[in-house]
């Protein structure tokens, strides 16, 4: 499984749960607790005749920005990888929503929900054969870190956004 | 220090493709989620910033073990 796939993995593994975990505790509010489409723009076939629901208009969108490889020790035995990703959730603003700060409450929620997995996997993140957040081990990685947000707003599209940076290491032996 | 022009022209590049592809997305989505040029040049900016954080790290840890060694 390559790594923009694992995080896109991870985020669709736990976002249910998480939803319901932050409703919950009161830190979003239900209407909120949405499952977004999770895009990895590699993977688009167009014109397959894919539709998103009316309702779920809320997007996030996984690039890899960088991959580096290190071998600290002197015979190369040991491999460090880093790779580092960018997460943009976007969320339209439809005019139609009960409260005009609707769509910002909804990209605050969803930030939310990103944030707690992305925290709560910060140590060896793992994704599981047929998804869920237990069972037989398919995937996993290091370390997981959210290093940034910055917001990307674009007022002409209506689209709210965050634009997310994510770090994930790997550590390895080549024997 | 890498050639940061030519790698700055790579990261516009990479992110006018991937933008390309976000734009044919419009009529499976049903809306529109592709970059404007300003938020093209921002985000490869803000990579290029990264990169260069990473690099400016290392060659100043590099000098500073030379300097204790």
């Amino acid at each position: 499984m390559d790594e923009v796939t694992f995080i896109v993995r991870l985020l669709t593994d736990n976002w249910a749960s998480t939803a319901t975990t932050l409703t919950n505790n009161g830190s979003i509010i239900a209407s909120h607790a949405v499952t977004p489409k999770f895009i990895d723009v590699r993977s688009i076939e167009p014109k397959t005749g894919r539709r998103v629901d009316v309702d779920s208009q809320e997007v996030i969108i996984v690039f890899e920005e960088s991959a580096n490889t290190e071998y600290p020790t002197i015979d190369y035995a040991v491999r460090n990888e880093s790779f580092t990703f960018t997460l943009h959730i976007r969320v339209l603003h439809r005019r139609d929503f009960p409260t005009i700060t609707y769509s910002r409450d909804r990209l605050q929620a969803l930030y939310r929900i990103a944030r707690y997995i992305l925290e709560h996997n910060s140590l060896r993140p793992t994704v599981y054969v047929g998804g869920g957040t237990s069972g037989t081990i398919e995937e996993s990685a290091e370390l997981l870190k959210l290093t940034s947000r910055s917001e990307a707003n674009d007022r002409g599209k209506r689209l709210l956004g965050y634009k997310l940076s994510v770090e994930m290491k790997r550590i390895g032996r080549n024997t | 220090m890498r050639n940061l022009h030519q790698r700055f022209t790579e990261l516009i590049r990479i992110q006018e493709e991937r933008n390309l592809i976000l734009k044919e997305l419009e009529s499976e989505l049903g809306f529109d989620i592709s970059f404007s040029e300003d938020d093209i040049m921002s985000n490869a900016i803000d990579i290029l910033g990264a990169e260069l954080a990473k690099d400016i790290d290392k060659e100043i840890l590099s000098a500073l073990l030379k300097e204790t060694s």
